[in-house]
């Protein structure tokens, strides 16, 4: 992965003849995807999501991802993409009108299904003095919109959505991929983070309205950086409370974090193990929070307690 | 739960306690079972009984009488009914067998 070409050296142009074309070979974090997108209306947003991105050539990739428009009956489908991996379907045709979800989730999807030499945490994850902090919670819970505001508060984003660390270490992998806002979030986002890339709004998908907010350039170029875990909080939005920030037992924190994995029983032992050299060398909360100021302030200052 | 009924002949042991990975969270305990690769959460009671008191067989009086310390009569039929409802659970998951 030694390639220093990223996406923003490329012109929009030669960007959107690639990708249409035999598509580009991008780095995503520990992964090498080969994408190919003929949606034309796709190809400005991803060409400003991914634009730090860096471009690989001639690579072994870790997936095949391909978007393109669906017209097999034109008077029914015409407005429908189809999202492919290594030349398979894993879902239904989706709308066009959701084609960035679509790819995003898709690549989601993949990531889930197919990286088990990760055990993946379902949780935001950030780095600040060169220690993680872990943000694992149920959809909902405000984990992504957390997640987006501290990246605009000093902190380096790893992933919003996947927790991975490789079993036997104690290193969190970024992953630095576009955020996806879920319907209130986005006006929270656009007001707490006015210099924030965020990307067109996709309304009625099966999530709500989306708009994905693009990770920070210091995130993507730092992205072969690994860190350790030194906070776990469990945090939850919860419209008008007070914030609260409470430590939780270790026992209780084993159990959140495990139940909260998409490949514990998979991986078994080695998980357990992970999990548990995780809880022991982490300090663990459970948050509780309404207004992102407040807690984006209030977990600043536990890193910077953390800190020394 | 074990079809079979608890007799007070039956002895019980702790099967292959080294499959067990224990994970120490004072007071309680994290326990992986590598046959079945699930994870349980249990007290130091339950650890003493798979790490200890049942490495030999041992029946019902005798498990009770170790657990209790000498703490509760053995022989009242709330505790024996209590540990036969714990050794039938701890049977189904695997962690013990009768002998």
């Amino acid at each position: 992965m030694g390639n220093s070409q990223k996406v923003s050296d490329l012109s929009p142009q030669v960007f959107e003849s690639l990708l249409s074309g035999s598509g580009i070979s991008l780095q995503i974090g520990p992964f090498i995807a080969r994408v190919r997108v003929e949606v034309t209306s796709l190809i400005d947003p991803l060409y400003r999501f991914y634009h730090d991105h860096p471009l690989l050539a001639d690579e072994i990739h870790s997936f095949h991802l391909r978007l393109q428009p669906k017209r097999a009956f034109p008077r029914l489908y015409r407005h429908r993409v189809r999202f492919t991996v290594d030349g398979r379907k894993p879902h239904e045709d989706m709308p066009a009108a959701q084609a960035l979800p679509v790819f995003e989730w898709g690549l989601n999807l993949v990531i889930a299904l197919r990286s088990h030499s990760f055990l993946m945490l379902h949780s935001a994850v950030l780095e600040r003095n060169g220690q993680a902090l872990l943000l694992p919670a149920m959809p909902g819970h405000g984990k992504t919109t957390l997640c987006a505001g501290l990246s605009h508060r000093g902190w380096r984003t790893f992933s919003d959505e996947f927790g991975l660390i490789r079993p036997g270490s104690l290193e969190m992998i970024p992953v630095p991929r576009p955020m996806a806002l879920k319907n209130e979030s986005i006006d929270i986002i656009r007001d707490f983070a006015p210099d924030a890339f965020i990307g067109p709004v996709t309304r009625n998908t099966r999530k709500g309205t989306v708009a994905h907010v693009k990770p920070t350039a210091e995130s993507v170029a730092r992205q072969n950086e690994t860190a350790p875990v030194g906070m776990i909080v469990f945090p939850r939005w919860v419209k008008g409370a007070s914030l609260t920030l409470q430590p939780i037992s270790k026992a209780e924190s084993f159990m959140l974090l495990a139940t909260n994995a998409f490949n514990y029983e998979l991986l078994a032992e080695a998980a357990f193990l992970t999990v548990r050299d995780l809880v022991n060398g982490a300090d663990c909360y459970r948050l509780e929070y309404s207004g992102l100021d407040e807690a984006t302030a209030r977990l600043n200052e536990l890193a910077e307690a953390n800190r020394g | 739960m074990s079809a079979k009924p608890v007799s007070s002949a039956n002895r019980w042991r702790s099967r292959a306690p080294d499959e067990i990975v224990w994970f120490d969270i004072a007071p309680d305990f994290v326990a992986f079972h590598r046959p079945s690769g699930k994870t349980h959460f249990l007290n130091a009671a339950s650890k003493l009984l798979l790490t200890d008191t049942l490495i030999e067989p041992a029946n019902l009086p005798s498990i009770l009488g170790a657990i209790s310390s000498g703490s509760v009569d053995e022989t009242v039929e709330d505790y024996q009914q209590q540990m036969i409802v714990m050794l039938e659970h701890f049977e189904s998951l695997g962690l013990v067998e009768r002998v």
